[in-house]
């Protein structure tokens, strides 16, 4: 539901607004929240959906006996984009409710900056001189570098947890993605689209081969997997590392952004497979829930967030009063 | 009765699944050229490797309708590798890479990454394929007057990221991948 503005204060359900990692304090409240809940998750039992091992495991791995929703990401086909949405949404509810702070958001980490093109906000490092510092892993992820911090996951590239190995311009280089103007292809055609095709059959989860494989997930979603390393070079452990969902949350951005293209761009509504075909999440409540294409079109009017690049998003005012947080008005 | 109302869903839904969904029909596919099976395998280490592909007499009436301004038909590379390990690199493919030509993603010569976002680490042969809408760099090429209807070269260069400066990081020594093959079709919508 939209927010019903009112005299500058918000009735209803909020639109949460994900924004930046450079646009947040490394040391400030939202990163201290974020950290707080993926710290409340990983302290329960694994058999529990709220947990993160069980939401990394809905991603991919080989734990077993396998539970519910597990290994059920979709890669290499057109439900690349939507089941990621549907799954980054129920986590973000999941650490929302487990850090206590109704505002969290995952931030997304966009690395597709360029030199003519930087950052607004200045290079969290002081006294940093990396040119393309945005193609670093995002501070609060690599310090501090030890236990006390849920965001930092040792088994990463050391270089990238270091801060010496950097992304490459043409790791993150979406061009070539949004020249395409068709979401679909169809499959095994040979056809390349934006989304990607209809999974060969049987190959919902993961297809063997990538020719039905959309080209923004070929770049940037690949390379930056597998250049961080560790974990997130494979799909059976990547969303065990906190940076898996701002990688996500930027894929997700991007899709909004080529839409925002026009000249032809939009989602495969037509398509009745893409638009009914059912996915199982758990909610903050560990209550099993389905969703499908149709039900996660609109972030805002469906899903209760937006980017805070998107047109229209702004970032709202809060404070906290008598026990309720209270929306002043947007910046 | 419910029976037969259950399997007339499922055979309707399994109807439904393969009704295609996008344009009017199969494409029609025309491959136009090959690896030659006698070059395969190669091995994908960390110094730039360049495979030709032979493309057979009439790809250049198939090259010239696909190039057309307004022309439907697709070119497409594809390639089919072995992964032997997760690796901690990307390659970088290019066609048509002169000899003294630094390799920049920006150029006419770049089609896209080769960096397959695999299920498993420290597992061997793991078998991806990439397929790279090469259209665009076929008819620049073209228009350059670089380009050679008899064949085509592909190019890997392997990338390791960059320093805090922008130089490019040392790719460590070791094979990652096994190039199996190479095709090249023209693809047009029916």
């Amino acid at each position: 539901l939209l927010c019903l503005w009112c005299g500058g204060i918000a009735l209803g359900d909020v639109v949460h607004i994900r924004r930046s990692i450079f646009a947040l304090d490394p040391n400030g409240p939202e990163i201290a929240s974020l950290r707080h809940g993926i710290q409340v998750m990983q302290s329960r039992a694994a058999s529990d959906p709220t947990s993160w091992i069980y939401q990394a495991n809905m991603h991919g791995t080989t734990d077993q006996p396998p539970q519910t929703a597990w290994n059920t990401c979709t890669h290499r086909n057109f439900f690349f984009f939507s089941w990621h949405r549907m799954y980054l949404y129920y986590l973000e509810r999941i650490l929302r409710a487990a850090s206590g702070d109704p505002n969290l958001t995952l931030p997304y980490w966009n690395y597709s900056y360029s030199v003519t093109d930087p950052p607004p906000q200045p290079n969290p490092e002081p006294g940093d001189t990396t040119v393309m510092w945005w193609h670093k892993l995002p501070l609060a992820f690599r310090q501090p570098a030890n236990s006390s911090n849920p965001l930092f996951v040792s088994q990463r590239n050391p270089g990238i947890n270091a801060g010496t190995t950097l992304l490459e311009d043409a790791d993150v280089d979406f061009s070539q993605a949004f020249a395409f103007t068709n979401f679909e292809a169809p499959t095994d055609s040979g056809f390349t689209s934006f989304g990607g095709a209809p999974p060969a059959p049987g190959l919902i989860h993961f297809d063997g081969s990538g020719v039905n494989e959309g080209a923004l997930e070929s770049t940037p979603h690949d390379p930056v997997h597998g250049r961080i390393g560790g974990w997130m070079a494979t799909i059976n452990l990547s969303a065990r590392d906190p940076i898996f969902y701002l990688h996500h949350a930027n894929i997700d951005r991007l899709w909004k952004r080529w839409l925002a293209q026009n000249q032809g761009r939009q989602d495969p509504t037509s398509d009745s497979v893409w638009m009914t075909t059912q996915f199982t999440f758990f909610d903050e409540n560990g209550q099993q829930v389905q969703k499908s294409g149709r039900d996660i079109l609109d972030t805002v009017g469906q899903l209760d967030y937006c980017y805070d690049d998107d047109s229209g998003c702004k970032i709202p005012i809060t404070v906290y009063l008598g026990g309720y947080w209270i929306i002043l008005g947007g910046e | 009765m419910d029976k037969t109302k259950g399997l007339a869903t499922i055979l309707v839904f399994l109807l439904f699944l393969h009704t295609p969904v996008w344009g009017q029909g199969i494409p029609m596919v025309r491959e136009i050229g090959a690896m030659a099976a006698a070059a395969a395998p190669v091995e994908l280490a960390a110094e730039p490797v360049t495979v030709r592909v032979a493309l057979l007499p009439d790809a250049r009436a198939q090259l010239e309708a696909a190039v057309a301004p307004s022309s439907k038909t697709k070119l497409a590379l594809t390639v089919e590798v072995m992964v032997y390990d997760i690796p901690d690199i990307t390659y970088q493919v290019y066609i048509d890479l002169p000899k003294d030509e630094k390799p920049s993603y920006k150029s006419v010569y770049f089609v896209g990454n080769l960096a397959p976002f695999l299920p498993h680490a420290g597992v061997h042969e793991q078998r991806y394929v990439a397929r790279f809408d090469i259209t665009r760099n076929v008819r620049e090429l073209r228009s350059l007057n670089v380009w050679n209807d008899a064949d085509l070269s592909v190019t890997f260069v392997a990338r390791g990221g960059v320093d805090r400066s922008g130089q490019q990081l040392p790719v460590h020594a070791g094979v990652r991948a096994r190039l199996d093959s190479m095709k090249v079709a023209a693809i047009t919508p029916q």
